[in-house]
């Protein structure tokens, strides 16, 4: 299996939050949650759509997520996530761990140099 | 695009369903994503074609993102259904413990049943994998051989050979390393008490065949032979013992016997070897000293180790040293005619005979494992006909037969692993108990309850639950709904069956019950012929101990008189009625032998000269043992160092030499040294020197002042009391003539005999045990499977009374069913008994397999025993009360 995304662990990392974060909000399905990080970022950041689904199973199966067939507003049948507790305490820590990761970062890049 | 969702290939029909389950939702989920943006593309005024081709173009490699989540998906599933298996096994253990505490008498029966069984042959499984599964402890064992000579007229496998021969054998290509060790004993002075220690002699290649490295120090070094040679090698435990594990003992030189040896290294503490044949040796092996050889020695005393070289079989080696026998036996045939070379594994060796018995008694105790299995069965089925109503109960609220075969599986399962777990707790003390007795089987040191013990525990205790628990379970899991759940429906026609299935079961107890019974009682005949037997000499009351002179000390001219004075003083002491001393002591394993031949009849050919036993011995010796005298006189002090060379001869001596001759005042000759002539004096009654059982070779007995190149001996004393109430003062004879000298192996006639019958007594214990259990659960089954017959039919019977049978006829009835099972059993055991009972082969001695009288008593025994475990049910029934049964049970 071409593991492209576990040899970006940052993108990964990323990802799972961008979702998390979005489901923090409400169940959705994946179409959902791509529309909401479009809309929240004005289209900026760029991710390749079928991405979502490897990381929604993955997280699924962790019991980061609960998931459900529910129907979409144009009354299809669609996959519903939601947010489980652990999904929760999840996000807490990787939005901590980003947050500690930007302070570095920037620490380093608006450093003056010597 | 359908196109695209190909099918998975490599499923199996199970996971094929289940599989498109999950992979349809994942195609489905993705399918939404994809017409989703398609229309909201389309919505912002794309064609719809156009909308299509640029949703897919944003969801990227679909193929793989899909087989990405299908494998996490897949994942996920199985851990899940793993789960609600281990739950539900859980549940139904659970059950099963809820059960068992529910009936605690039922449990402890059968648990404690199981146990037993289980503790029993896994203790004798602890022997199995100790001592014959267990490869030996050396370097690639399987290359190790021990070379013996074969001497074909006596018969001898296992004949010690001469530094002549083995250096022939060297040149031998069958063998990468060839390499001599001869055991004996010395005693070690300097540092603390004189001591007499087990000393081998051995080649440098000895070690190194057997794979053996230095604790400290270094090994005996290649080349490291012959009497300039003054190295020594201590036993892990010797250093530890007299050295206190002191490493700086490397370096230092040590006295044995008057000569000085520099110790230059240890041995680890797991290194053990145990020379096949020991003369004179203190049955320890305490100090390793570098092998004398000589190739012009023609005298036979060295064993010998050697490694296979790669490629070459046993066989090949076997027949490659044959030829060189050939070749040598045509150089010296005085010396080699009749000898041949028998290559054996070390395994073989070591290992040999106790393999047979090991198992045997492995065997046995898998029949009283089975007979365990079969009484659990029984007791199981028992109960199924009273649970009858809750299987029922539990069918008819929609339980699948599979669920409740499952269930009652687990009970079963359960049980045994509880069993199972006491049985490793009974194993543990048997194997200790086992060990204590002291069996004459090799390589105990080896033997314990280790991680190979535990999973055959496991494995034994499942199998066994799997054994007793499936007949039960799938007999109560298919109940019959009908009849089960009318209020009071008894006497259906599966009980019918469930009665007819237990007799069967307790037939079937009866007969492997009556197989070990056998075995046991054809041993303890055995064991009684043997005792009866005897060696031929009275064992009673008889202190033996060895005494062995310093060569640095005594010489030929003094040792002689040394212990005519000695064997006086003792003699004299209270308490003692004779003392005399022999080199080679009946049943301690040493031995001497030469060719012997009439000096005054044509001379046999080289290889067909007959070999008998030399005996120097003190002139009281035939008195002393008890051996009876059957012609002419023993020896008396006029047989002196001056006087003319006398022998006095065994039964089996005369036999071979002179047939039907008169054998006194004939004349016998035998090369030691020159050429040694002596006047026939006396004929005594054979001796077996190896034990009860054993042929009794011919035997040449000296008088040791005419013999005296011998400083060994084993002292005899023969006492009025206790034994060893005589020991002090012997003791104080020896001091008071030499203080230095040390005595050893201080030991009675009694214990030889005792050991040398040790195997026997082990295999009968062994049995006996086995028989007793087996007898007990034969018992326990004909009580109960009558007990239950009776009360199944109480009804019946009470109606039998009512109608006027007296109690005579009803208990007679029940004594009838009883008496019919055992014999049904008893028949097919003795059949079995009779094909089995020859496997007991070496064990047996002086009895035949099917030996009448033993079958014969073990088969009333039995029948006496399954009768009066019939006795208290037929009681009971015999005194139904009609009127309380027709009322209403």
């Amino acid at each position: 299996m071409p593991a492209q995304l576990e040899t970006v662990p940052v993108l990964q990392g990323t990802l799972d939050m961008l979702i998390l974060k979005t489901l923090a909000w409400g169940p959705k399905h994946g179409f959902g949650i791509l529309r909401h990080i479009e809309q929240v970022t004005g289209e900026e950041l760029h991710v390749e759509e079928g991405a979502l689904y490897p990381a929604l199973h993955r997280m699924h199966r962790r019991g980061w997520l609960e998931a459900e067939w529910g129907l979409s507003d144009n009354n299809r049948r669609a996959r519903y996530y939601r947010l489980s507790s652990e999904g929760e305490s999840a996000l807490r820590e990787q939005v901590r761990d980003w947050g500690r990761m930007v302070r570095v970062i920037s620490l380093v890049l608006e450093g003056v140099p010597a | 695009m359908s196109g695209r969702w190909a099918p998975r290939a490599r499923l199996g029909l199970r996971d094929l369903l289940f599989r498109r389950d999950v992979d349809d939702a994942i195609d489905e989920e993705l399918r939404f994503h994809v017409d989703a943006r398609a229309d909201q593309l389309e919505r912002e005024g794309l064609s719809p074609e156009a909308a299509n081709v640029e949703s897919l173009r944003r969801f990227g490699d679909l193929d793989d993102y899909r087989e990405r989540c299908r494998t996490t998906e897949r994942k996920r599933m199985r851990r899940g259904r793993m789960r609600s298996r281990l739950d539900s096994l859980v549940q139904d253990f659970r059950f099963a413990l809820r059960g068992a505490a529910r009936q605690p008498g039922f449990t402890a029966v059968v648990v404690g049943t199981l146990a037993l069984a289980v503790g029993a042959i896994t203790a004798i499984f602890s022997v199995v994998s100790g001592v014959v599964l267990t490869p030996l402890p050396y370097e690639d064992p399987d290359g190790i051989m021990i070379v013996w000579e074969e001497n074909l007229s006596r018969g001898n496998l296992t004949n010690v050979t001469s530094p002549a021969n083995y250096h022939a054998w060297m040149e031998s290509e069958s063998f990468s390393e060839i390499g001599a060790f001869v055991p004996f004993s010395a005693t070690l002075t300097g540092d603390g008490e004189p001591e007499r220690v087990g000393v081998v002699r051995a080649a440098p290649a000895f070690f190194s065949i057997l794979g053996a490295r230095a604790h400290v120090g270094r090994l005996l070094a290649p080349g490291e032979e012959g009497p300039e040679a003054r190295v020594a090698v201590l036993d892990h435990g010797f250093w530890q013992r007299r050295f206190g594990g002191d490493p700086g003992v490397v370096g230092r030189a040590i006295n044995l016997d008057g000569d000085l040896y520099e110790v230059v290294g240890v041995l680890p503490a797991d290194f053990n070897f145990d020379p096949p044949q020991a003369f004179n040796s203190t049955g320890t092996e305490d100090i390793w000293l570098p092998v004398v050889t000589n190739p012009a020695w023609r005298g036979r005393y060295l064993q010998v180790l050697g490694r296979l070289a790669p490629g070459v079989s046993r066989e090949q080696a076997d027949a490659d040293l044959d030829l060189i026998a050939a070749r040598y036996e045509e150089e010296a045939p005085d010396y080699n005619a009749g000898y041949r070379v028998n290559v054996v594994p070390l395994y073989q060796q070591i290992v040999g005979d106790s393999r047979a018995l090991i198992l045997i008694l492995f065997s046995a105790v898998g029949v009283v494992l089975l007979i365990a299995a079969a009484n659990v069965a029984n007791l199981l089925l028992a109960r199924a006909t009273r649970r009858e109503r809750e299987m029922a109960v539990r069918a008819a609220i929609g339980a699948r037969g599979g669920r409740l075969l499952r269930l009652l599986l687990v009970e079963s399962l359960f049980l045994g692993l509880a069993g199972g777990l006491l049985g490793v707790a009974v194993a543990l003390g048997s194997v200790k108990l086992l060990l204590s007795l002291g069996p004459d089987i090799p390589r105990l040191g080896e033997v314990g309850v280790d991680g190979t013990v535990l999973a055959f525990a496991f494995a034994v205790s499942v199998l066994t639950a799997l054994l007793f628990g499936t007949l039960p379970a799938l007999r109560a899991a298919r109940p019959d709904l009908g009849t089960a759940l009318k209020e009071g429906g008894a006497g259906g026609g599966s009980r019918r069956g469930i009665v007819r299935t237990r007799h069967a079961l307790v037939a079937a107890e009866v007969a492997m019950s009556l197989t070990l019974l056998a075995g046991a009682g054809l041993l303890l005949r055995s064991f009684q012929s043997l005792l009866d037997e005897g060696v031929g000499l009275d064992v009673d009351r008889v202190l033996t101990l060895d005494v062995q002179l310093g060569d640095d000390t005594y010489t030929d001219s003094t040792r002689g008189p040394f212990f005519e004075e000695l064997l006086d003083r003792i003699a004299m002491q209270p308490g003692v009625e004779s003392a005399s001393a022999i080199t080679a002591l009946p049943l301690s394993g040493m031995g001497i032998g030469t060719s012997f031949f009439d000096p005054d009849r044509p001379l046999p050919e080289a290889g067909e000269r007959p070999v008998g036993d030399i005996r120097p011995v003190h002139r009281e010796y035939q008195a002393t043992m008890g051996i009876p005298l059957l012609a002419g006189r023993f020896f008396d002090a006029g047989d002196g160092a001056d006087a003319p060379t006398v022998v006095v001869i065994s039964q089996a001596t005369a036999d071979e030499v002179f047939q039907d001759l008169v054998p006194l005042g004939r004349r016998i000759a035998m090369p030691w040294g020159d050429t040694l002539v002596a006047e026939v004096i006396g004929v005594v009654a054979d001796v077996r020197h190896d034990g009860p059982g054993t042929t009794s070779r011919s035997k040449l007995y000296w008088d040791h002042r005419q013999f005296a190149d011998f400083s060994f001996m084993t002292l005899v004393v023969r006492t009025t009391g206790d034994p060893a109430s005589v020991l002090p003062a012997v003791r104080r004879e020896i001091r008071a003539l030499d203080p230095d000298l040390p005595m050893y192996n201080v030991r009675t006639m009694e214990s030889y005999l005792s050991d040398s019958v040790a195997q026997n007594r082990f295999a009968l214990l062994a049995f006996a045990a086995f028989a007793a259990v087996a007898l007990v659960l034969a018992v326990v089954g004909v009580y109960g499977v009558l007990s239950y017959a009776v009360s199944l039919r109480t009804r019946e019977i009470g109606i039998r009374v009512a109608l006027g049978a007296g109690g005579e006829a009803i208990g007679g009835m029940v004594l009838r069913q009883g008496a019919i099972v055992a014999v049904v059993g008893l028949c097919m055991g003795l059949a079995g008994a009779i094909i089995v009972t020859r496997f007991l082969g070496s064990l047996l001695y002086g009895v035949t397999p099917t030996d009448p009288l033993t079958l014969g008593f073990v088969t009333v025994l039995l029948f006496g025993t399954a009768l009066a475990a019939s006795w208290i049910p037929a009681r009971r029934a015999a005194s139904t009360d009609p009127a309380s049964v027709l009322r209403g049970e």
